[in-house]
């Protein structure tokens, strides 16, 4: 009993010290953290630059990123016709044509493009069950198909009234696939399930030679297409977005970060970058706002927010931005207060463990302080404070609170 | 010696365990009337594109269950043991000590054990039977950390029983809620997959918690 009273002491006093060091941070944050503040951008196709969107602001609404300002709401919605273009046209304002291109509100929503990436999006568990619906439905709207597929070391569609596999279709697809070179077993398969989209792309596949794989159903059929995007990049992730105009089908992520669009015109898949930086695809935000003419696109990394106006034809980077990210109360106080700091959950993924961040060596000011006054306390061994006082220096507040709160053996 | 103690302890939780295990019982065929209700009403095609694409919950009425029933047998069998010091008589028996709470705690362990495979064993092949394996894997993913809890909450709640200052008990309580609400963060259905390793081995070392209180509780501490 003693020898198991030894071990576990030290074993509670671990336990409380990861508690603490996830807790007390958590508390901390809780009372101090702020909202990241960062202005909304938008490429204007009138100026050709990147513009600070703020209405709230009375003097500048709108102001270009070499400090231009537009200083009335009328000047600042003429400025941005294609954002503020249901505005415009109620005024009896809207243009025909910029840059000579004729621009009418039905081609405004066909050419627009709102799409988000989060690294969450990848790092969340799957059902590994997918709906495919008939990509050339005879009636308007998409009608769930009364059963699903899933796609891993083989494909098979199980019917969902009688849950039982359904051979036919699903060899019927298998010979598809093989017959078009896909090679078991699926790394991933990514399509947008929701049946409220426009029309229907069905999936695209990842096999395990690293080959991009386009399949749908239609009428009833397998379409099975290899794209060989995976023999010119190295393929890391497909998000599929069905726009009003069928560009493209979506976006594919390299495994450097790099971004393109996989076109739909003509059958060929031709990739096409976008001319931003790379991403970091475990922690970086990216949002994209096009129109007919410029997108504008936001990516948020640690280091703060980039900016970037690419021209839509082209994909081209036209103009940049960037604005630093300010540490707030919480990032300065975790930073004199913890050396480290333990959290379970995080935006950039649903999956939940363990995780470590660092804050920096000022926390162990703290902690040296903190292990000399203990060490100075009466009312302990010498063994005992050098033992408290090497856990103190190491986990800081939290250590210390374990020390204290841990019934000390005797 | 060990069959008396199993005994001794089957006196203390006997009505405890009877009535949990009719309470699992109920609940388990509540989960089925529930899901064939959801099914009936609202159709299967919709509810399996529920599961799939919005991640809708088919075991949430278990949630509460296995930590609430742990607790209660933890109660049952270790605070008639601090009432009077009657663990001091308990610790007297001719056993070593450690082996008189390896058995206490063993019975505990195994009832608990015992009561949720059964669960799982009637209810993920239940579930089969109107869902796709992946969906019945998924479930069994979302309730794991239910029932794992369960467990770390009978260790932690004879650990607290046990410790025999009530200040420190205090303690333990906070720290004990603080670490199993990390069992009950809402997340996707599979989001503890990588977790739960940590969370069973850290439930397989938190049994060494009840002999920290009983060598206190031994050695006098008020």
């Amino acid at each position: 009993m003693k020898i198991i009273k030894n071990y576990t002491y030290w074993f509670l006093l671990l336990f409380f010290t990861v508690i603490g060091a996830w807790i007390i941070p958590f508390l901390v944050k809780k009372i101090t953290v702020e909202p990241e503040r960062y202005p909304f951008l938008y490429y204007s196709s009138v100026v050709k630059e990147l513009c600070i969107i703020d209405y709230k602001d009375k003097e500048a609404p709108v102001r270009e990123i070499n400090g231009k300002a537009y200083t009335t709401i009328a000047q600042a919605d003429s400025v941005l016709p294609l954002f503020k273009y249901r505005q415009l046209l109620s005024e009896g304002r809207m243009p025909d044509s910029i840059n000579g291109v004729e621009i009418t509100p039905q081609k405004i929503r066909a050419k627009s493009v709102v799409y988000r990436f989060s690294p969450s999006v990848i790092s969340t568990p799957q059902p590994g069950l997918y709906i495919m619906y008939e990509s050339m439905p005879k009636r308007v709207g998409l009608v769930s198909p009364g059963d699903v597929f899933r796609l891993k070391d083989v494909i098979e569609f199980i019917d969902i009234e009688s849950n039982t596999v359904n051979l036919e279709k699903s060899e019927l697809f298998r010979q598809a696939l093989q017959k078009e070179g896909f090679q078991f077993p699926a790394q991933w398969v990514n399509g947008n399930m929701n049946p409220r989209k426009p029309y229907d792309e069905g999936y695209f596949v990842l096999d395990v030679k690293g080959q991009l794989f386009h399949l749908k159903m239609v009428n009833g059929r397998p379409f099975v297409r290899n794209t060989h995007v995976g023999s010119k990049v190295a393929v890391a992730w497909f998000d599929m977005l069905e726009v009003p105009d069928k560009r493209f089908y979506g976006f594919l992520y390299d495994q450097t970060g790099n971004i393109y669009i996989i076109g739909n015109e003509s059958g060929k898949y031709d990739l096409l970058q976008l001319g931003i930086e790379p991403l970091n695809l475990k922690k970086d935000q990216l949002s994209i706002l096009g129109n007919m003419l410029y997108w504008t696109i936001t990516v948020t990394t640690e280091k703060g927010r980039d900016y970037y106006g690419l021209e839509m034809e082209t994909l081209k980077r036209l103009s940049e931005y960037h604005v630093a990210k300010t540490h707030d109360l919480w990032e300065k106080s975790a930073s004199w207060l913890f050396p480290f700091y333990l959290t379970f959950e995080d935006n950039s993924s649903d999956y939940l463990y363990p995780r470590l961040h660092k804050t920096g060596i000022n926390g162990f000011i703290i902690n040296i302080i903190l292990a000399l006054l203990l060490i100075a306390a009466p009312k302990r061994s010498t063994k005992r404070k050098i033992q408290s006082g090497i856990w103190v220096l190491v986990f800081g507040l939290p250590g210390i609170l374990a020390t204290l709160l841990v019934p000390v053996e005797k | 010696m060990y069959q008396s103690i199993i005994y001794k302890e089957w006196i203390k939780t006997g009505k405890l365990v009877i009535l949990a295990s009719v309470i699992f019982v109920g609940v388990i065929m509540y989960s089925f009337i529930s899901v064939k209700q959801i099914l009936r009403l609202n159709g299967s095609v919709n509810i399996w594109e529920a599961v799939i694409m919005k991640d809708l919950p088919l075991l949430s009425t278990l949630k509460w269950l296995p930590v609430l029933v742990a607790i209660l047998l933890a109660l049952a069998q270790f605070v008639p043991e601090m009432q009077n010091k009657r663990l001091k008589l308990t610790l007297h028996l001719p056993l070593p000590e450690t082996l008189i709470m390896i058995t206490m705690l063993g019975f505990g362990i195994a009832v608990l054990l015992f009561i949720y495979a059964v669960t799982y064993v009637v209810l993920l092949p239940g579930l089969g039977i109107w869902f796709a394996p992946e969906i019945v894997q998924l479930s069994f993913y979302a309730s794991l950390p239910w029932f794992i809890s369960g467990l770390l909450a009978y260790t932690l709640t004879t650990w607290i029983c046990l410790e025999p200052v009530w200040r420190q008990r205090i303690i333990n309580i906070a720290v004990s809620i603080a670490c199993l609400s990390l069992f009950f963060v809402g997340t996707r259905s599979g989001g503890y997959n990588s977790f739960i390793p940590y969370l069973f081995g850290f439930t397989i070392l938190s049994m060494l918690f009840p002999f920290y209180s009983v060598s206190r509780f031994k050695e006098g501490v008020q």
